[in-house]
């Protein structure tokens, strides 16, 4: 069973009237598990199996009621919830998961039925539309950091009140000196504890140590395949990257998101993953990408010849955690993020990753409704541009397609790739000139 | 302030401002500018001679503490007058970030010498990062500050308190070092006097105006607050205290006077007799407030950080001011962003109580995530209330006034 068959048997699966009751039983999760093994062969990696089988087990776990469930933010240091042995859902993760297998428009519909602007990121109206479909585990509290977006803290709120659960707030502070990594870390403890309230379990410092050694092999196994991606051919492509997102948003701090990345690490190591031999145009990308099935990144990585080289999202910058100070070593992550800083530390990051990964040009996607990304995009294009990098800016929705206008944006990316074309042209001219001379 | 820490890259403004540069001052000629409108329109024009300006957003900002060392501070509200923004940030994000920049750089003839944010939102970082980005182009010495507000409806209070003290005390240190001036204790208990004169004042304004909604225009109080934002207080007190009065019938309008001019504006233009109404959510232009004034509905208050909210925060004279500073602003009524929704709701229904509402007009900025989050929460518990709420949604331009009419009509024809 190839992996695109294997979506269309979870498309067939979760399609009709009773995709509520089949999406919310723990059994499905085991049945799709056992398909899972039949496919496993044609997964890009071993490493993309590993992944899918820990999303899966995760996601049926949440749907056991057996372990409270915690709804947590992109971004929330999710460590807290490992450990305590609690299980961790990313909301924003699953929204993607709905809209990669085409079940965006109904929950979007639903959504905009309860008075959810179209204006609002489609990953918080998809989840709201979901959660109230019931589509969704539904928490035993939800957790939400205020740093990087202010929309989730905001529908979690809404979402609490639906599902009468407690909600948990990290406010972090734009400054990052000591008096705001303490406020921050007594946030983390406080919520730790109660949590663990929640649970009605000891909150065992132990357990939290674990989390934070497994976060720490998280970051040095991405550390290490970051470093591997600086080969030409990329050996990984971006696309498949960003398919990791449920690693970087609910996985930090479990034993399997750590081993994920040292099993990828393995295989480009071993040579396991060849690049295209012929990498027309090497891209840095920034944001997310789209995760329904549209024709952009099938375009851009399989018709045009271009490679998403590297990704802003996969970016380690944060330092090693200490499992012996886990708050204020939390707290010094969750400051320490480069885009909740000015804006010259992202453009600095951008321009150090371009560089690192050697890529002809820099392509932001602009998800509709994403005011972190979106807002300094104008400012981070000129500043990129006055540095010499081509930009484009590219407009579109990681998950509603109705804001996709195909034609339009093949065509934009197509003018784009075409300056890069005229630019390497240039470049390779002006060596021979300069050999000539 | 958040661009001030080890590893991090420093202030914009305070990295690149040629040091030695004069601090820009309002020169006594001027012939226009948004701020001299303002200015001229309420017959103050003496109050801004020479003096230094810092633009100031969101409510959350403490005057006192920028009145208290030497400058004058200047609500920004935005305008639509030109596009200048247009180069920094994008057209599907906050238009009242968008025309708080335009505000600031479409200025001519009077000089900011710099602008104080709060991490309210997205919209205002990218509005620090775009002035930052603007000044830095221009090598120009301009004052751009990022002050951390804590959510004080989600976490802890005391250390919610304690993290805006700090939060107070560095901006005061930067302030201080950036125009040389000195923090003097008799001056912020003057400014503090002075500030609570102010919302007495206008809070009496607002009474008047549910009182007897239809004598007032409410558009106009809320452009009396707008104005209150960057308008000498010394001034400012005799004349709402004229006004006050006056309204009360206490004393006669004396005829040309400026008391008499800021009468005219707040006279309505039509008498409104229709049902009680309270506004909602983001500032709104005010042509809407006017027109919903002309369709007969009588508007007694509203929850603008713009309108009634300014007038709302009590500082004590404490032993610590930043900590006095800190509780006063934060234990105000919280807005959307404080994510303390069934604080609000709480507050609001009170209001509904007390003012003898008949319906909400709840208005979204587009892009404006707090009040389009909140809006969802505050339908569902003014429908088990049986408050009819009317959701307006708006670029914070005047466009769409037409289509509007139809709506709030038909909203007042079930209201009333």
């Amino acid at each position: 069973m190839a992996v695109m068959e294997f979506r269309k048997f979870l498309r067939d699966l979760f399609e009709g009237e009773h995709r509520k009751r089949i999406l919310s039983s723990p059994l499905t999760y085991q049945l799709v598990e056992r398909a899972l093994k039949l496919a496993r062969g044609s997964f890009p990696s071993q490493a993309s199996y590993m992944m899918a089988r820990f999303a899966l087990a995760q996601t049926g776990r949440a749907f056991s009621r057996r372990v409270p469930v915690v709804w947590t933010s992109a971004f929330f240091p999710v460590e807290i919830v490992w450990g305590l042995n609690l299980c961790p859902f990313s909301p924003e993760v699953a929204a993607a998961f709905l809209a990669s297998l085409g079940f965006a428009e109904e929950a979007l519909d639903r959504a905009e039925q309860a008075g959810y602007s179209r204006d609002l990121c489609s990953f918080h109206r998809l989840i709201a539309g979901a959660a109230l479909l019931g589509y969704l585990p539904p928490p035993a509290a939800l957790v939400a950091s205020t740093h990087l977006c202010d929309g989730a803290p905001l529908l979690f709120q809404n979402l609490a009140a639906f599902f009468r659960v407690p909600f948990h707030v990290l406010d972090v502070p734009y400054r990052a000196d000591r008096d705001a990594e303490a406020y921050v870390a007594e946030q983390l403890a406080e919520l730790w504890r109660a949590l663990a309230d929640l649970a009605e379990r000891k909150p065992e410092p132990a357990g939290l140590a674990e989390a934070i050694q497994n976060s720490n092999r998280f970051r040095a196994n991405l550390l290490e395949v970051n470093e591997l991606r600086c080969r030409v051919p990329a050996p990984v492509r971006g696309s498949e990257m960003l398919n990791y997102l449920y690693l970087f948003f609910a996985g930090q701090g479990s034993r399997e998101a750590a081993e994920v990345f040292a099993c990828l690490a393995r295989e480009i190591g071993r040579g396991e993953r060849e690049g295209k031999k012929e990498e027309r145009f090497r891209i840095l990308w920034l944001h997310l990408k789209p995760f329904y099935k549209g024709e952009l990144m099938d375009f851009i990585e399989n018709k045009s010849g271009a490679v998403l080289a590297f990704e802003e999202m996969s970016h380690v910058y944060w330092p090693p955690l200490s499992p012996g100070d886990p708050f204020p070593s939390l707290a010094r992550k969750v400051l320490s993020h480069f885009c909740y800083k000015p804006l010259e530390a992202r453009t600095a990051t951008v321009k150090m990753l371009a560089e690192k990964y050697r890529v002809d040009g820099i392509v932001h996607f602009s998800h509709w409704g994403c005011r972190q990304s979106v807002g300094g995009s104008l400012m981070l294009k000129d500043a990129l541009q006055r540095a010499g990098w081509p930009v484009l800016l590219l407009d579109g929705d990681c998950l509603d397609a109705r804001n996709e206008a195909t034609g339009g944006i093949l065509t934009r990316v197509q003018a784009f790739l075409e300056i890069l074309a005229e630019r390497k042209n240039f470049r390779v001219g002006e060596r021979h000139d300069h050999c000539r001379n | 302030m958040g661009h001030r820490r080890q590893g991090n890259p420093p202030p914009v403004a305070l990295i690149r401002c040629r040091q030695g540069i004069p601090i820009p001052t309002v020169p006594t000629s001027l012939k226009q500018g948004l701020l001299l409108f303002w200015v001229k329109e309420w017959g103050l024009i003496q109050g801004f001679e020479e003096k230094r300006l810092l633009g100031w957003v969101c409510s959350y900002t403490p005057e006192e503490i920028i009145l208290t060392l030497g400058l004058t501070p200047c609500r920004l509200s935005g305008t639509d007058e030109n596009q200048a923004a247009d180069d920094y940030l994008p057209a599907n994000f906050c238009p009242f970030a968008r025309a708080c920049l335009n505000e600031v750089l479409g200025m001519s003839g009077i000089s900011l010498a710099g602008v104080v944010l709060t991490t309210s939102c997205q919209g205002l970082l990218h509005l620090y990062n775009a002035l930052g980005y603007f000044s830095r182009k221009r090598e120009e010495r301009f004052f751009v500050y990022l002050l951390d507000l804590p959510r004080w409806g989600s976490v802890k209070r005391a250390a919610a308190l304690q993290e805006f003290a700090s939060s107070l005390r560095l901006f005061t240190e930067e302030l201080r070092r950036y125009f040389g001036t000195e923090w003097s204790n008799a001056l912020y208990l003057e400014n503090l006097a002075r500030l609570r004169q102010v919302r007495f004042l206008l809070r009496e304004l607002y009474r008047f105006l549910r009182e007897h909604p239809g004598r007032v225009r409410a558009a106009g109080v809320l452009e009396l607050v707008r104005a209150a934002g960057r308008l000498p207080k010394e001034e400012l007190i005799p004349l709402l205290l004229s006004a006050v009065r006056c309204l009360e019938g206490e004393i006669p309008v004396p005829s040309g006077s400026r008391a008499a001019g800021l009468l005219e504006k707040l006279r309505p233009r039509k008498p409104c007799a229709g049902p009680r109404l309270l506004l909602v959510g983001s500032p709104p232009p005010l042509s809407y407030v006017d027109l919903l004034e002309e369709l007969g509905g009588a508007v007694v208050g509203d929850d603008f950080c713009q309108g009634y909210r300014y007038c709302l925060p009590e500082i004590e004279e404490g032993p610590d001011a930043f900590l006095s500073l800190a509780r006063g602003y934060l234990e105000r009524v919280p807005c959307p962003r404080m994510l303390a929704g069934q604080e609000r709701f709480v507050y609001l229904s009170r209001l509904v109580k007390e003012w003898q509402v008949q319906g909400i007009i709840y208005h979204a900025l587009k892009f404006c995530d707090s009040s389009l989050y909140e809006y969802t929460l505050l339908r569902d518990f003014f429908s088990r209330e049986g408050i009819p709420v009317l959701y307006l949604e708006t670029d914070y331009r005047s466009g769409g006034l037409e289509q509007a009419r139809t709506r709030l009509q038909a909203f007042l024809e079930v209201t009333g």
